[in-house]
């Protein structure tokens, strides 16, 4: 075709912008997509089916797919208010009667599809482009579906009818006409129109549109396709792993960049200090009102001399740091119930990750000795996932595996329960002064403790505008907000 | 519409198919007749332009209110069209009082989009103050009997109320400001936009569905035209159409539009130059 050049960016009349799809880009959501389309750019989640909200609209008979299309604020030239426009709520219906037309709602019956598709930039034929993301991320969490649907939008531009038009050659251009369509089933599921197209002029459009859907669904089939042989290649290269250690080797970052002879404990001792620069950044982050982190490496050297300084609390890190092998569920499990020491320590049997020296009986022993004195020593934790954090010695790599947890997140399952009976909230104060009182009890404590730096922290984390008053002016702003909460 | 009982649908659904395989509507229509139009203009007389419009049983109101606004700043020299649709439990049980759903949301913006691009107004001769002062009209449009085919009804009511627009003339002042004197001219129009819907219901396409096909379609498509052009559509419903069927009904309504076009340049008074 050797038409002239007549449009903005150079393409032709039947040229289509780059179009990027990418599917599973979202962990949460049961499907996702990413779809670039020119300078569009859309994230479409699908979640469901699932439990319609409010029940009473849910359908005895079939599921309802409600897609929302929702524009960001910061996606267009002119701030778009966040609350959803007239625009956005109609493309937000015709979008969900699409998509409904080629899903198999009756198998769903009651339940809910639900796609959020946001707009993270929009330019021009961002409908279609959200359509290209909403199939793609159906299919992507697996809901059986007649077809794949595609769209593009045609127009007319300087009187010539062109594809896909970009932001500008809408604003400017005369005609628009978004098409949803599904080339397997040789269905329009949207036409939408506006401005000024002859009959003949709609019709080369159509046509035109129609043609590069087709296009459109093979590349959703692309990306389709595209995750699964990722997923595939991940599969193989794990089997290959178990089998033949040195293949874990090379594809594990940490291992390649020391490289050594291999064994199988060697492999996990090297992966331990990766995890615990995760660790670190956990806890800076999580940062919490609470001393621990200054505090338990002191106590854990004073507990034990054997341990390596370079681990640090490892504990966590098991958490953070899912290996594809059993443990994985079981530091979860230690996360999430601390207070049922019996099913942890019963699963904790196996934690490839933990120092091994720990679970030999006078270490944990000592561990212990060490986690009581730490906890005695700091009042204010009664978090067990602190407590579970410091209770990770860095150990040297050779013991097992054996219930080194068991012991220890039983103390602290008890050390937690006593603080808790201790820690009895203020008489009938308010906000503020409960606040405040909390805060005199925590400086009370740490002042009793040698540990100056440990005072030092426990005030300023505890709060930071009145890091250096004395107790007495303590007191009387505690009065002060007792009157004012009265 | 879509928010009635499913149940219902079902079988009157199967009864409307059964009687188009034998080649006939409920009504007695063929497949693309229009019910009767009737229009009854400046039923409000505080309106500077009103109509009730009915197509068959479907009764819809169309108002419009004018009042002086500032342009917008890329178009300083033309009048502002704001058009707004409103589905009332006046017009129908399944519709509900509250924030616009999204039924009244498409009605509004399919209606809009008609009477917007086809230039229907002719919004430069709606400036008063270049850039300053220009009259913003308020189209509002309340279907009071829901039987069917509110999209091209409201399009209806919404030309007729559009027809019957007298605007104030104005002087400005030696001060600036403006004067609103006691003569009135008409609203001056460029196009006589039509808007011809079509359900499908099974393999058949019906134009201008009553309520119950309303119910029972599959799908929707509404085209609207001027005399040459094609200036919006809307597809709606959760069926879809072959291609082919899209072409055959885009030509087939264009044809039917001239026809009540023809109706609305007898009834109306519209001039066009």
């Amino acid at each position: 075709m050797s038409e002239e050049i007549f449009r903005l960016d150079g393409r032709k009349a039947n040229e289509m912008r780059n179009l990027e799809i990418k599917v599973g880009v979202l962990e949460q959501a049961d499907g996702s997509a990413k779809v670039i389309l020119g300078k569009n750019i859309v994230l479409a989640a699908v979640n469901g089916p699932r439990e319609l909200h409010p029940k009473h609209l849910a359908l005895s008979q079939k599921a309802t797919v409600r897609v929302t299309y929702k524009m960001l604020p910061f996606s267009v030239e002119n701030r778009k208010h966040p609350v959803p426009s007239r625009r956005e709520k109609e493309i937000s219906k015709v979008l969900s009667e699409a998509f409904e037309s080629v899903v198999l709602t009756h198998l769903f019956p009651r339940s809910a599809i639900d796609v959020q598709v946001q707009m993270i930039q929009a330019d021009g034929g961002s409908r279609t482009a959200a359509a290209i993301a909403t199939s793609a991320a159906l299919a992507d969490a697996g809901i059986p579906m007649r077809g794949l649907i595609g769209g593009i939008a045609s127009g007319i531009y300087e009187e010539k009818c062109v594809l896909d038009l970009s932001g500008i050659e809408d604003n400017v251009g005369t005609g628009d006409c978004p098409i949803l369509y599904a080339p397997s089933l040789d269905e329009v599921s949207l036409l939408q129109l506006d401005g000024k197209f002859t009959p003949e002029q709609f019709k080369t459009c159509f046509n035109m549109s129609i043609e590069a859907i087709k296009g459109i669904v093979e590349k959703q089939k692309d990306a389709l396709v595209e995750k699964y042989v990722k997923i595939r290649d991940e599969i193989l290269s794990h089997e290959i792993g178990h089998e033949e250690v040195t293949s874990i080797e090379e594809v594990s970052d940490v291992t390649e960049a020391k490289p050594h002879t291999t064994t199988q404990e060697e492999i996990l001792v090297e992966e331990i200090p990766m995890e615990t620069e995760t660790e670190e950044e956990i806890l800076e982050i999580e940062e919490e009102p609470l001393p621990e982190p200054t505090v338990s490496p002191q106590s854990l050297e004073s507990a034990s001399a054997e341990k390596h300084d370079v681990f640090e609390p490892a504990r966590p890190l098991i958490i953070k740091n899912e290996e594809p092998k059993e443990e994985s569920q079981v530091s979860t499990d230690n996360l999430e119930s601390p207070v049922e020491p019996q099913s942890v320590s019963s699963e904790s049997s196996s934690p490839v990750f933990i120092p091994p020296d720990i679970s030999t009986p006078q270490m944990a022993e000592e561990q212990e000795m060490a986690e009581e004195q730490e906890v005695s020593e700091t009042t204010s934790s009664e978090e067990p996932e602190i407590a579970v954090g410091t209770e990770e010695k860095p150990i040297p790599a050779d013991a097992i595996e054996e219930e080194p947890l068991k012991p220890v997140s039983e103390i602290i399952y008890e050390k937690n329960k006593e603080l808790e009976k201790k820690e009895q909230p203020p008489a009938r104060r308010g906000f503020f002064s409960s606040r405040m009182a909390e805060l005199l009890k925590k400086q009370y404590v740490s002042e009793q403790k040698e540990d100056e730096e440990t005072l030092e922290v426990t005030v300023e984390e505890e709060d930071e505008e009145t890091p250096n008053k004395n107790k007495s002016d303590i007191e009387r702003d505690l009065e002060f907000l007792d009157y004012l909460d009265d | 519409m879509t928010e009635r009982g499913l149940i219902t649908s079902t079988i009157e659904k199967s009864y409307i198919l059964s009687l188009l395989n034998s080649g006939k509507r409920l009504d007695g229509r063929t497949l693309d007749e229009y019910r009767n139009i009737k229009f009854d203009l400046n039923i409000v007389e505080k309106a500077e332009g009103s109509a009730m419009v009915e197509l068959g049983k479907t009764k819809v109101i169309a108002g419009v209110k004018l009042s002086i606004g500032t342009p917008y700043s890329d178009y300083p020299n033309k009048g502002t069209l704001i058009v707004t649709a409103e589905l009332n439990p006046t017009a129908s049980p399944a519709f509900k009082n509250g924030p616009p759903t999204f039924d009244a949301i498409e009605l509004t913006r399919v209606t809009d989009r008609l009477i917007r691009e086809s230039e229907a107004i002719d919004l430069e001769d709606l400036c008063i103050i270049e850039g300053e002062k220009v009259w913003t009209v308020f189209l509002d449009i309340y279907p009071i009997d829901a039987n069917g085919n509110l999209f091209d009804a409201s399009a209806l009511a919404a030309l007729a109320a559009l027809s019957t627009v007298q605007v104030p003339d104005t002087k400005i002042s030696e001060t600036g400001e403006i004067e609103l004197l006691e003569t009135k001219h008409p609203l001056k129009m460029k196009s006589i936009p039509v808007a011809i819907t079509t359900v499908k219901i099974g393999d058949y396409l019906l134009m201008d569905p009553s309520e119950k096909e309303d119910d029972a379609a599959d799908a929707r498509i509404t085209f609207g035209f001027t005399e040459n052009h094609i200036v919006s559509a809307q597809k709606g419903g959760f069926g879809t159409f072959k291609s082919k069927e899209i072409i055959e009904i885009m030509e087939k309504s264009f044809e039917k539009s001239k026809e009540i076009r023809k109706i609305l340049k007898e009834k109306l008074n519209i001039n066009i130059e």
